[in-house]
């Protein structure tokens, strides 16, 4: 089968920063990889010109053969690491949105993960905390049934409890033709439900490969590793 | 047993540890069916991937049987269980032999210790 | 898509529009209340101070709701596109030409709206005043007048009445949008500079504003009235060319071609920019 996505020479130039360099890369289906990095490594920049809303200084992206557009904003669900809800609207018109935008969207399930964080259909998206709202658009994103799952840092904001029930959800939404592409710098907490992982530093790929592989051949945890490449 | 993983070892191989346990201590009974893939993997929190090698190696072992129609069961050859069970008990006894030496005890005294150690538990 | 795009632009974008254009409402029914009482013919020392400063308020509200509601499209459409909320925009599964046009045409339709409701409340201003002061119903004079009116227009202008009116409501619809495009493609052209892209916007925005004025000025000097303001300066500027039958139709269907080149211009570069210059912060 082909791959979901291929990158190739993608590289973003801000001024004089180099944000990224060339990148090679290709994301197969059916896998959960861990996107890692320092701050300021070039994830973020990566993730919004996969996602199209960040226009390449070179190099191409194809997901599912296709370059950033309708096409794959169809197929991709994407989690940004910032709030993009209009303040103005409740949690249902939500839903309503992306079921009427989203045909792979499943109302049913938002609904029923909504209910299980115990965050009310009619609220305001201004009345609700911040670490709710994160909660609404991950719940959001994962009640796609989308090719790629894009979370740019999904975890970051939430509490431990609801962090085990996103990770247990991103776990049983998963399927073999679907791929998650997961951004964060809390290794510990996500190290188990990875495939592979990729280190990324300076815009460019540093190592890609399975978690079971490092913790193989080098004896320690993603994360013990994580520290050790990237020691200041 | 719970899914209580290190951080040093391969997932996949602490995987197929826990389930041995599992089906050691009766959680799973011999003949029993087996959650699915996507339902281990949850309430481990771990990758589906993963399990699904984890689940493959104890196929290879055969402490577990894949149906056609009714998924993965947990073996009847109830023989292999107990041997499973033996393997892994002598595997902790050797690995804790090894730690005690490391403190610079000898068989005997190892022995010896333990011994008072279970007397003391008997009592109590 | 396209259809659902507009239910939603419209669904959130109608709350500040509709305020203001309530406001301009409450105004007219105060002002034309206080026209219709006896107030007015008090005969009270600073009576004409009183009543230039009433007008020249009234004028002062009618013009800010006019630019508040402008500036709210021009303010929608940034945020909704260029801001946090155009990571959701920007990822549904439409096409960069959806989403302006969803936007551009809610907001056509509140830039008309808001149009209407000013000529409506001054209308209803000076009909009152007339009304009550010089006990003319002007209303009923031109229902009176107008079959003559329509007979005259079309033997001095070459046109029926009736086809006046339709191309002026194209050229209407026409320049609304123009307008509306302008600052699209000023917030457009705003995002190419690495910081201060609202600045940015303000600097296009005048650059576009000088070079439209000096396109028209120059095509003026060709006997062609301004073509952004519509109908109305057409026909008042025709008084100072003379000889309007030879110069009405030219002038509006020149008016039309000069909008369609230069806002279809302006649009396939704000497409442009959506499409294949987009560089969310």
């Amino acid at each position: 089968m082909e791959a979901l996505a291929e990158i190739k020479g993608l590289t973003k130039v801000y001024g004089n920063t180099l944000a990224v360099n060339h990148l090679n890369l290709v994301i197969p289906r059916g896998r959960i990889i861990g996107l890692l990095g320092p701050n300021g490594s070039g994830k973020t920049t990566l993730i919004k010109m996969i996602n199209g809303l960040l226009t390449p200084t070179a190099g191409s992206i194809l997901i599912n053969g296709c370059m950033p557009g309708p096409e794959t904003k169809a197929k991709i669900a994407y989690l940004p690491e910032r709030t993009y809800l209009q303040s103005g609207m409740k949690v249902c018109d939500l839903v309503g949105f992306f079921q009427d935008f989203y045909e792979d969207f499943n109302k049913d399930r938002a609904f029923s993960m909504l209910s299980a964080l115990n965050i009310p259909f009619t609220a305001q998206l201004k009345t609700l905390s911040k670490g709710t709202k994160e909660k609404v658009q991950l719940i959001l994103v994962m009640s796609r049934h989308a090719d790629l799952f894009i979370l740019d840092e999904p975890i970051a904001g939430v509490d431990p409890a609801a962090r085990d029930y996103i990770l247990k959800t991103i776990i049983s939404n998963y399927n073999e033709n679907a791929s998650i592409l997961l951004s964060t710098h809390l290794i510990t907490d996500i190290e188990n439900i990875l495939d592979e992982v990729i280190f990324i530093r300076d815009g460019q790929i540093l190592t890609h490969m399975p978690v079971d592989a490092i913790r193989e051949e080098y004896g320690q945890s993603v994360d013990a590793y994580f520290r050790r490449v990237f020691a200041c | 047993m719970a899914w209580i993983l290190s951080a040093d070892k391969p997932i996949y191989s602490q995987l197929v540890e826990i389930i041995q346990i599992q089906i050691i201590s009766g959680k799973y009974k011999a003949g029993d069916r087996l959650p699915s893939v996507r339902e281990l993997a949850a309430e481990a929190s771990v990758n589906p991937n993963t399990m699904q090698k984890a689940l493959a190696e104890l196929e290879r072992n055969a402490l577990i049987i894949t149906q056609r129609t009714s998924g993965r069961i947990v073996t009847e050859d109830t023989e292999l269980i107990q041997k499973t069970q033996t393997n892994l008990a002598s595997e902790y006894i050797k690995n804790f032999f090894r730690t005690m030496k490391e403190l610079g005890y000898s068989s005997d005294e190892i022995l010896s210790l333990v011994r008072e150690m279970a007397e003391k538990e008997y009592t109590s | 898509m396209l259809k659902k795009l507009f239910k939603y632009e419209w669904k959130y974008f109608w709350k500040i529009p509709t305020a203001i254009n309530l406001f301009l409402i409450i105004i007219t029914v105060i002002g034309v209340i206080s026209l219709t009482s006896p107030f007015w013919s008090l005969d009270i020392a600073g009576m004409d101070i009183m009543l230039g400063l009433s007008i020249f308020f009234y004028i002062l509200a009618i013009a800010a709701g006019s630019i508040a509601v402008t500036a709210c499209i021009a303010i929608r459409y940034y945020k909704n596109v260029y801001t946090d909320e155009g990571y959701l925009t920007n990822t549904l599964p439409v096409t960069a030409r959806q989403i302006i046009l969803s936007k551009l045409s809610i907001g056509m339709l509140w830039s008309l709206i808001t149009s209407a409701v000013v000529l409506i409340s001054v209308f209803s201003l000076v009909y009152t005043a007339i009304l009550s002061y010089q006990e003319m119903d002007i209303i009923y004079e031109i229902v009176q007048e107008f079959p003559g009116f329509l007979k005259a227009f079309k033997e001095e202008n070459g046109i029926s009445f009736l086809l006046f009116l339709l191309i002026g409501l194209i050229q209407l619809l026409l320049s609304t949008a123009f307008s509306i495009i302008k600052m699209y493609t000023a917030i457009a052209l705003g995002q190419l500079f690495s910081r201060h892209k609202v600045a940015g916007a303000f600097l296009w925005y005048i650059g576009e504003y000088v070079v439209f004025e000096i396109i028209t000025s120059f095509i003026r000097n060709f006997r062609v009235p301004s073509f952004s303001s519509g109908l109305f300066s057409i026909y008042i500027s025709a008084g100072f060319y003379g000889s309007f039958s030879d110069f009405l139709l030219p002038s509006m269907l020149s008016s039309i071609l000069f909008i369609l080149i230069f806002g279809g211009g302006l649009y396939f570069l704000t497409e442009h920019m959506l499409k294949n210059r987009l560089n969310l912060d």
